[in-house]
């Protein structure tokens, strides 16, 4: 896995090619999600599995417009529980996933400092697909939940040179209670290459 | 060019991150479920002495025949002695004392067990047409006088154990389960390793039932 990332990253450098007028940004990000809340009830470990692409273009030196996808898998192996419903009860290892799908329309203010790093504020509003399943004993449960989300973002984007660069993005994911689950929300560490042109 | 490079980033940034899914069970034990219910109101402090048969009963998807004289088929005594043997302890430690049948126990358990082993196997006939001569539109196959899309695959074996009141028959001569607790799992592995679970996950059908210690 860490090899995978090194190879894909010299890779990505050394490709990088050259275009005039800075119109257009485009990232590929590595995504560390913490989950927050009614998710972290659910599974509260960290997931290290995940990608997001965005794409935007700037309408003035500042702002910047687009859209953002990605997705990020959560997993927890929960044992050693029972689970009781009135007089019922039931035990068993769980396997439990959340599999997610943001898909975001985006606006980002980019601070105008020196070159060389631009902070940037962000603002996504769009869906996330949280597909959720269970998997208990020889049985599993699998349900696609749609819920209309907004997410906030700081980050900072930093390029060495003319089209390329790196960013750092902190997002805070928040989706709103659907008919059969209720709100989801995680926190979103993005590390990204960036490509400009 | 430029596409192509973007298109190749993104093939192999995917194929990173998708080579690392997480994983689900990989050891047999890790498929075991243990279900549990019971009459809440039921006063299970109040009694003390329980009946248990030797056998257990192998349920086998038929109705059981009207006739007095018929008998079921068993569990064979490897796997029966683990699932008899490990009640009758889990009931002493909780404070029951066992009895004959014909000493009036306030408590009869009996227990049970299903095994399935085939699954129903079927595939269009049309998956032939390419192949078998005069193969048209409309064509099909059955199966004169038997049945084969059978195959043994997946060995699931489940364990019912019912805790019944004799003394509390009602007037339309039901006998009432007042606590039932069912385990579930892969039928699979040696005669010891099964044994072992079967004790493990009828242990644990007890502890999740706190309200029958006395």
């Amino acid at each position: 896995m860490k090899k995978q990332l090194i190879v894909f990253a010299i890779i990505c450098m050394t490709l990088a090619g050259t275009a005039q007028a800075q119109q257009s940004i485009f990232s590929l990000n590595y995504a560390i999600s913490v989950p927050l809340g009614n998710t972290s009830n659910y599974i509260d470990q960290t997931s290290g599995r995940g990608f997001i692409l965005e794409y935007q273009k700037f309408i003035n030196k500042n702002w910047a417009i687009g859209g953002e996808f990605g997705h990020a898998t959560f997993y927890k192996r929960e044992e050693n529980k029972v689970y009781t419903e009135g007089s019922a009860s039931l035990s068993g290892i769980q396997y439990r996933y959340q599999y997610e799908w943001p898909i975001f329309l985006t606006a980002n203010y980019y601070v105008l400092t020196g070159d060389k790093i631009r902070p940037y504020f962000g603002l996504g509003v769009g869906t996330i697909a949280h597909d959720r399943r269970i998997d208990m004993g020889i049985f599993t449960d699998q349900n696609t939940h749609w819920q209309f989300a907004i997410r906030p973002e700081v980050g900072l984007l930093y390029k060495p040179t003319y089209n390329t660069g790196f960013k750092l993005g902190v997002k805070y994911y928040n989706s709103f209670e659907s008919s059969d689950l209720a709100g989801q929300s995680n926190l979103g560490i993005n590390v990204g290459i960036v490509f400009m042109n | 060019m430029k596409t192509i490079y973007r298109l190749f980033v993104l093939g192999l940034f995917t194929w990173t991150i998708i080579s690392c899914v997480p994983n689900g069970a990989e050891y047999v034990d890790e498929l075991d479920i243990v279900y549990t219910n019971h009459d809440q109101t039921y006063d299970f402090q109040s009694k003390g002495t329980f009946a248990l048969p030797d056998k257990v009963i192998k349920i086998d998807f038929e109705n059981a025949p009207d006739d007095p004289d018929w008998e079921p088929e068993f569990v064979d005594p490897v796997y029966a002695n683990a699932i008899l043997e490990t009640t009758r302890t889990n009931m002493r430690n909780l404070g029951y004392t066992e009895v004959d049948k014909s000493a009036n126990p306030d408590l009869i358990i009996l227990a049970s067990a299903l095994q399935t082993d085939q699954i129903f196997y079927y595939y269009d006939w049309w998956y032939w047409q390419w192949w078998y001569p005069g193969w048209g539109p409309g064509w099909g196959w059955w199966y004169p006088g038997y049945y084969p899309p059978q195959v043994g695959r997946i060995r699931t074996g489940s364990v019912f154990l019912q805790m019944t009141d004799p003394n509390n028959q009602s007037p339309t001569d039901k006998i009432p389960v007042v606590w039932s607790g069912v385990i579930n799992g892969l039928f699979e592995g040696s005669d010891n390793s099964i044994n072992q679970r079967i004790t493990t996950t009828i242990n644990q059908a007890f502890d999740q039932s706190p309200y029958l210690a006395k």
